[in-house]
């Protein structure tokens, strides 16, 4: 039942990634760019389905202390989003971001907060309670003061992964999702090959870039006992019509336990409530509560009295990868060919330098893979009928941007043609959401969801009932 | 003269058009191919008032999705064809849709097999069976339709109500009223849990699909007019019992209580 994208007659990879997160596709796209030949196993049935689905979106300039492998990471990472964004039509936003300080105690942690963000090379200002509400003006009277970092920005982390995979795909990286990794066969010290129910994959190197199974993974290769349990983020989604007016993202001040609850426009202007911050003992577990999601509010209505549930459109929780390491990109103690890459919680804000940083590793161990200049480093963009400044333009290049599918987010059959037809496809309706926001708006599919399963149908030559609205969710059963 | 669009040709659109034909020079425009919204284009009501609308000189302009409203015009899309049409006035009567799971607040796992009454009726229409067990939640047209629907397929009917609903005739078994509060099964809907009385103990339900059929929510898809805007009127009923006869009756007072202003050119 596997879904092959390009297998190719390699015998040995020189790279397999587990993994088809933002990650493991970031690591993919980078090294689509030297004489590789990688392959990229996923366990779900698209890109995209731990936690690179569930998080705020945040693109930080600051998130760890300096000279930590994290700060490291992410400096390297954030001053090229507008290129990279740009070259990959992913959407990016440099709003900036406020810590806001609610009392006192939160003000008198900020210098620290500042100093820490300046040593990572980021801007950081302090402000008073009025400084922070002219940049904010929806930030509550209670803030006393913030920490304005101008460079914060916001990604679509969605686009972004699947973006990736679809570069790397297209400059010749093999991709099988629906393959979750079985066993690791040992040559000697190293790993040999890594084994699905499809079959067994001989690799030069294996990076373990499977998020919060990357414990499990490890023990399959007998590699390092890694303790990685997941940690529950859930959130609200807001409509537009209240993201719209949000300018900055608004963080509350850390805690020792957690980054706490934030308040985050997202790239589309609607704006994102979140994450909690729960250890779990199950991966799956992707539920959200009643009183979880009612904590939520609470601490997000502190930070910005004016959040209001009957704006909400949507409620989801996900698991980040959750270990004592909060970043770890290194290879295994005792398998000298297993790359580890996890990241709890900036794995989005660090990718394209966590991504450089493997194959920096990757080479230091013997990858002897040099750069391969004609590889492309951009995708066409696709044009989006609710973003672009003159959509009656539109049908001259396809008639099918007349033909709008989903209403609420005006997303239309070309785009949704365009996902359908990628060389990494959508193959649910979660995948289309994913890749053009079809279903994703305030009616929630009530008056496209129809329409969009059908075209997936036509695509696949499946009958509607065997369309999946989820990764292995069918929208009918048999009749 | 006046240039007023009216988005939507249901039963509200309709009747708010022919009202405002006698003031301002009035277009019809509609997402559907033909008029008559949620009542049907064979509807005796909706065909009796596009009549007389077409009479007292509405246009009409039909398979056309009303995109974006800026004061002075309007983005309109359709198959090969998006253009601006200038217009000094937007009167919004897109209808209705059932709630969504985080309007009903429903927490819990996002599976399939939760689906809008709204598409269950198209899947159901292409021979999709739903569910062995499905739950039809709430009492409405859409409830109605989607019973409708799969009696023909030869499916029982398995109706919750909520809160204030009485069993309707078409319902194979009757759940009783309650309201939902969590959704159980990770990939396929396994259990909705409920409460039965507000603040009271729990119960859940089993079932392979959950068609929310009710409440209704007003359609708000313009951009520049979700939510009201300059020289924007909203006309919607989200009453699930109104009669044809009392949609007709608000929609034609309100579009008599619609300030026009006199044309204004965009630049």
């Amino acid at each position: 039942m596997d879904r092959v994208i390009q297998a190719g007659g390699t015998r040995t990879w020189d790279v397999v990634v587990i993994g088809a997160g933002v990650l493991g596709t970031a690591i993919a796209a980078r090294l689509s760019h030297t004489t590789a030949r990688v392959l990229v196993l996923e366990a779900a049935g698209d890109v995209a389905e731990g936690a690179s689905k569930g998080n705020a979106g945040v693109a930080p300039s600051y998130y760890a202390s300096p000279g930590t492998l994290e700060a490291r990471l992410v400096s390297a990472t954030y001053p090229r989003w507008p290129e990279v964004c740009r070259a990959l039509d992913v959407p990016y936003r440099r709003l900036g971001g406020i810590i806001v300080a609610l009392d006192e105690e939160q003000a008198a942690a900020l210098p620290e907060l500042c100093e820490e963000a300046r040593g990572c090379g980021a801007e950081a200002e302090i402000l008073d309670g009025d400084g922070v509400r002219r940049l904010e003006p929806m930030v509550s009277e209670a803030a006393v003061a913030g920490l304005w970092m101008a460079e914060e920005g916001v990604i679509d982390p969605l686009r972004l992964t699947a973006a990736y995979a679809e570069l790397a795909a297209r400059n010749g990286v093999a991709f099988r999702f629906d393959s979750p990794v079985t066993g690791m066969e040992r040559d000697g010290e190293r790993v040999g090959a890594v084994v699905t129910p499809a079959g067994r994959f001989e690799a030069r190197f294996v990076v373990n870039a499977s998020g919060v199974r990357l414990g499990e993974l490890s023990a399959l290769a007998g590699g390092e006992a890694i303790a990685m349990w997941p940690r529950k983020g859930e959130y609200w989604l807001l409509d537009r019509e209240f993201g719209s007016r949000l300018q900055r993202i608004v963080f509350a001040a850390p805690s020792r336990e957690s980054k706490g609850i934030h308040v985050v426009p997202t790239t589309h202007g609607n704006a994102l409530l979140g994450p909690s911050s729960d250890d779990l003992d199950a991966p799956d577990d992707t539920s959200t509560s009643e009183e979880r999601l009612g904590y939520v509010f609470e601490r997000a209505r502190r930070l910005v009295p004016s959040v209001s549930l009957d704006l909400a459109i949507k409620t989801f929780a996900a698991n980040r990868p959750a270990s004592e390491e909060r970043t770890r990109v290194r290879f295994d103690a005792g398998v000298p060919n297993l790359l580890h890459v996890a990241n709890r919680s900036s794995g989005v804000g660090s990718s394209l330098g966590t991504a450089d940083y493997a194959l920096g590793l990757l080479r230091e161990a013997g990858l002897d893979v040099g750069e391969r200049p004609s590889a492309a480093a951009s995708l066409p963009a696709v044009p989006r009928l609710h973003d672009h400044p003159a959509p009656e333009t539109l049908t001259s290049i396809d008639p099918r941007y007349g033909q709008v599918v989903c209403v609420c987010e005006q997303v239309s059959a070309a785009e949704i043609a365009a996902a359908l037809e990628a060389r990494v496809p959508a193959r649910t309706l979660d995948g289309i959401r994913k890749r053009t926001r079809a279903t994703g708006g305030r009616c929630q599919g009530a008056v496209c969801a129809a329409g969009v399963a059908f075209m997936c149908s036509l695509r696949y030559g499946l009958p509607p009932e065997r369309v999946e609205a989820i990764d292995h969710g069918f929208l009918g059963v048999e009749p | 003269m006046t240039r007023v669009v009216v988005v939507g040709a249901g039963l509200t659109g309709l009747a708010a058009a022919g009202v405002l034909a006698a003031r301002a020079a009035t277009l019809l425009v509609d997402r559907l191919p033909a008029i008559g919204g949620m009542a049907g284009w064979e509807d005796p009501v909706a065909r009796r008032l596009d009549e007389a609308g077409r009479a007292a000189g509405v246009g009409q302009l039909l398979g056309t999705t009303a995109l974006r409203w800026q004061p002075g015009r309007l983005l309109l899309a359709a198959p090969g064809d998006i253009r601006w049409l200038e217009a000094d006035h937007l009167v919004f009567a897109g209808g209705t849709r059932p709630a969504t799971p985080a309007e009903l607040r429903l927490a819990g796992d996002r599976p399939a097999g939760v689906v809008p009454a709204t598409v269950a009726e198209h899947l159901l229409g292409a021979r999709v069976t739903l569910g062995r067990d499905p739950i039809v939640l709430g009492v409405s047209h859409w409830a109605a339709l989607v019973a409708h629907r799969m009696h023909l397929r030869g499916a029982r009917v398995r109706l919750l109500g909520l809160p204030g609903d009485a069993r309707p005739a078409w319902a194979d078994e009757w759940l009783g009223t309650a309201t939902p509060r969590v959704v159980h099964g990770r990939r396929r809907i396994a259990e909705l849990e409920v409460e039965r009385e507000p603040g009271g103990g729990r119960e859940r339900i089993a079932c392979d699909a959950l068609v929310i059929a009710a409440p209704a929510r007003p359609i708000r898809n313009v951009e520049g007019a979700v939510f009201g805007g300059e020289r924007v009127t909203f006309i919607g009923e989200t009453d699930l019992a109104a009669t044809a006869a009392q949609i007709v009756d608000r929609a034609q007072a309100a579009a008599r209580g619609i300030t026009l202003e006199p044309g204004r050119r965009v630049a």
